[in-house]
């Protein structure tokens, strides 16, 4: 089997084909690195190719499979990594122009777990600078420029976490890691037509990696397939000595959920029909092939039928984030580097935020109490919610050039409250629109990753959304 | 005061400034790089929002019995309070 062939297998596949020796880990990686030199960096998705670590890594992966050392299912598969994680011997600039060059000379918890797994890391991916804290206004705040996406580009991969789902969009590698603190995994891999997996809060160790907000921070698989973002996610997940966040009682993965009918409740407010109708459609088509491996129920968009409506899980979501970033860069205000960051009003912004009183933080974090509440009952109704992965607003991957700040207009309740709150959420690709991607999203409740997955799983098998190629590609 | 000699100076060199000032006018440098857009909303308007944000919540009603959610996702046990997964 040829490298370009294998590269391109599902992991199961892929995992048998180097068992079974019809490909190596080594083809496979400089397979992956010859697309992620071309097809890559033409996409601006690279941060940094890791030739000589990748090598080495190959080669040792091949001895282990020959001699009957197996490490797993991502034994021998090469994968990127959002450039917010250091890795030995490599540049880790966290996106930006303040930090180009630096090298932290150690590797973050993620790249441990999954050099333990067995995983070959080949590159560091781009990302949007400082991973979007404080905001950004334009697709190029990145030290890389824009990273554009594979299904067109003249658009945009979306953000942060962009190279991490431009490359695997691009089959460059079977699967990234990328963060998010509120959208960055979901809105990349919408825009690049991918399964996005953000954990539950606590899932997976952040250790080594760059903090923007200590309580919305996590960081989870970009795939081509649930069961793929699945199997990376199990060897990324559970406790670890450096982020207390991981010292929680989730329920374990690894357990299949239970084999019942899973109920879904279906959040398309009606008003979409009207802004975009197309896409409404594809949204439709959607949620009729998800009613026929679930019991999917349209649910009302308001107050009376959703108590969590009433409390303005965007205002505490923000005002959390943006008490915790600023503290989280204080060395970067005070220094004046935030001042020297493009496309962003940074420094301004931190000066703001700096003056938040701590009883206002504090009361964002009783509503986020109240907030708790009210999704643990509805959780009690409902295995998961599906809605689009965007939010509210109807926006198509932008154009390079837009303004984001009106791109994004949309109200985004319920990833502000799923990211408050640490719920893990799937984005999975649907269908295309004008030849672009449309993703909805299953949010579910904290530790249930298995059961979001399960269900993405009966999805993608009988839809072929997540196949779905770009031109070119 | 300029000198007889400067304005003599300024003067050759006068013609041949608004020529290439003509020149700029009407053919584009390759070398001009736009600048990034502007994004100064200001502090004041940073405060603004801030205050709006808060307004939202103060819409809440909050008792005295209302604890902050400062541990997002269950209780912390420690790094060696359990088995793993």
């Amino acid at each position: 089997m040829k490298a370009a062939q294998a590269l391109e297998l599902p992991l199961p596949a892929l995992g048998r084909a180097l068992r079974a020796r019809e490909v190596t880990a080594v083809a496979l990686m400089e397979e992956s690195l010859h697309r992620l030199e071309t097809r890559g960096r033409t996409l601006n998705a690279v941060a940094a190719l890791l030739p000589a670590r990748a090598r080495q890594a190959a080669v040792q992966a091949d001895h282990e499979l020959a001699s009957g050392h197996d490490r797993g299912p991502l034994h021998g598969i090469p994968y990127g990594l959002k450039d917010l994680f250091p890795a030995r011997g490599a540049p880790t600039t966290w996106g930006a122009a303040i930090f180009a060059g630096r090298v932290i000379d150690e590797d973050a918890a993620v790249v441990q777990r999954l050099e333990q797994a067995g995983a070959v890391l080949v590159a560091k991916l781009a990302c949007i600078q400082l991973a979007g804290a404080f905001g950004y206004a334009r697709p190029s705040a990145s030290l890389q420029g824009a990273t554009k996406t594979p299904w067109d580009i003249k658009r945009w991969a979306g953000g942060s976490s962009s190279g991490s789902a431009a490359a695997v969009s691009a089959k460059c590698v079977p699967f990234s890691i990328g963060t998010e603190t509120w959208g960055s995994i979901l809105t990349p891999a919408s825009f690049c037509g991918v399964t996005g997996m953000r954990p539950s809060f606590g899932r997976a160790s952040r250790s080594g990696g760059m903090v923007i907000a200590w309580s919305l921070d996590k960081l989870g698989p970009l795939a081509t397939s649930a069961e793929d973002a699945l199997l990376v996610l199990r060897a990324i997940s559970g406790e670890d000595k450096g982020d207390s966040a991981t010292w929680t009682s989730l329920p374990p993965l690894g357990v299949a959920p239970p084999q019942r009918r899973l109920r879904i409740a279906a959040v398309l407010p009606a008003e979409l029909e009207r802004t975009g109708p197309r896409i409404f459609a594809a949204y439709q088509t959607f949620l009729a092939a998800l009613g026929q491996v679930a019991q999917v129920e349209r649910v009302a968009f308001n107050p009376s039928a959703q108590p969590w409506l009433g409390i303005p899980a965007e205002a505490v979501t923000s005002l959390t984030l943006s008490s915790e970033s600023v503290t989280a860069f204080e060395e970067l205000l005070e220094n004046g580097a935030l001042a020297r960051l493009p496309h962003t009003d940074a420094a301004e912004k931190a000066k703001a935020y700096s003056s938040i009183p701590v009883v206002d933080y504090l009361r964002a974090q009783r509503l986020r109490a109240r907030l708790r509440v009210q999704f643990r009952s509805y959780f009690q109704t409902y295995d998961a919610i599906c809605t689009p992965s965007l939010g509210f607003n109807v926006t198509p991957a932008p154009l390079l050039t837009d303004d984001l700040t009106l791109s994004f207009e949309g109200d985004d309740p319920l990833g502000a409250a799923g990211n408050l709150l640490g719920l893990p959420a799937m984005a999975l690709p649907g269908p295309l629109v004008e030849g672009l991607p449309t993703s909805m999203q299953l949010l579910g409740a904290t530790g249930h990753e298995e059961t979001l997955a399960a269900c993405a799983m009966a999805l993608q098998a009988k839809t072929s959304w997540h196949l779905q190629r770009p031109p070119g590609v | 005061m300029p000198t007889r000699r400067d304005l003599l100076r300024w003067a050759s060199v006068a013609p041949l400034l608004a020529s290439a000032l003509g020149r700029a006018a009407r053919t584009p440098d390759p070398l001009w790089v736009p600048k990034p857009a502007p994004v100064t909303a200001g502090l004041a308007a940073y405060h603004e929002e801030l205050r709006e944000t808060v307004a939202l919540m103060k819409k809440i009603k909050l008792g005295n019995g209302d604890a902050p959610d400062l541990v997002p996702a269950g209780e912390p046990r420690g790094p060696s309070g359990r088995a793993g997964h």
